[in-house]
């Protein structure tokens, strides 16, 4: 867990921006609302673990 | 132990910036690297400081015989912590009923938790009124 990780979810953020911005202006709508879509899932599932490793140290460390 | 505070300090900055650039665009994604932010921090200041207030609980175990459990105050603090956090994060969505109801979680955890230094209090009470 480190400083990686924030940068990693806000390239994703600004990725995902960026390739939405471009299929609405092709008029791919439903392609542009699928990548949001991805990007979000990525990101959650990111999140998710990060969390867990987070709980798990915490229960490491203090023998819980 | 300044440089570890500058950097954790650093690291709360950028990701602001961060999440206040894709505010706008992404909202959604905003908030995930919020709840993010938030964990990184976490095991950083956890990790940080867990060694120096260990070696502070081990003078403390040392010097006091037998009784009264320090491990108690630990795990009430741990119980806190993560509710604070979740707390907040359920506050960053703007659901203040949910945040309260992990405040209540942890406050229920702890009194609960602290159900056996009552007992050892009130039986001591007992033991002195015999005499």
């Amino acid at each position: 867990m480190n400083v990686d990780f924030i940068f990693k979810i806000a390239a994703i953020g600004i990725i995902v921006t960026v390739l939405n911005l471009l299929l609405v202006r092709f008029g791919r709508e439903e392609q542009a609302m699928l990548t949001t879509l991805a990007g979000l899932v990525v990101v959650l599932l990111m999140i998710v673990k990060s969390i867990a490793e987070l709980f798990s140290e915490i229960k490491g460390l203090f023998g819980l | 132990m300044t440089a570890l505070v500058l950097k954790i300090i650093l690291i709360l900055l950028l990701g602001s910036v961060l999440v206040i650039m894709l505010k706008p665009n992404r909202p959604e994604i905003g908030i995930l690297l919020s709840v993010g932010i938030s964990t990184v921090a976490i095991s950083f200041i956890i990790k940080s400081f867990y060694n120096p207030i260990k070696s502070l609980l081990d003078i403390y175990n040392k010097t006091t015989a037998n009784g009264f459990n320090i491990s108690v105050v630990i795990k009430a603090v741990i119980i806190s912590y993560l509710t604070q956090f979740c707390a907040d994060t359920c506050r960053d969505f703007g659901l203040s009923a949910i945040a309260e109801k992990a405040e209540l979680t942890g406050k229920c955890a702890i009194l609960v938790l602290s159900v056996p230094l009552i007992n050892s209090v009130l039986k001591t009470a007992l033991e002195l009124t015999k005499l």
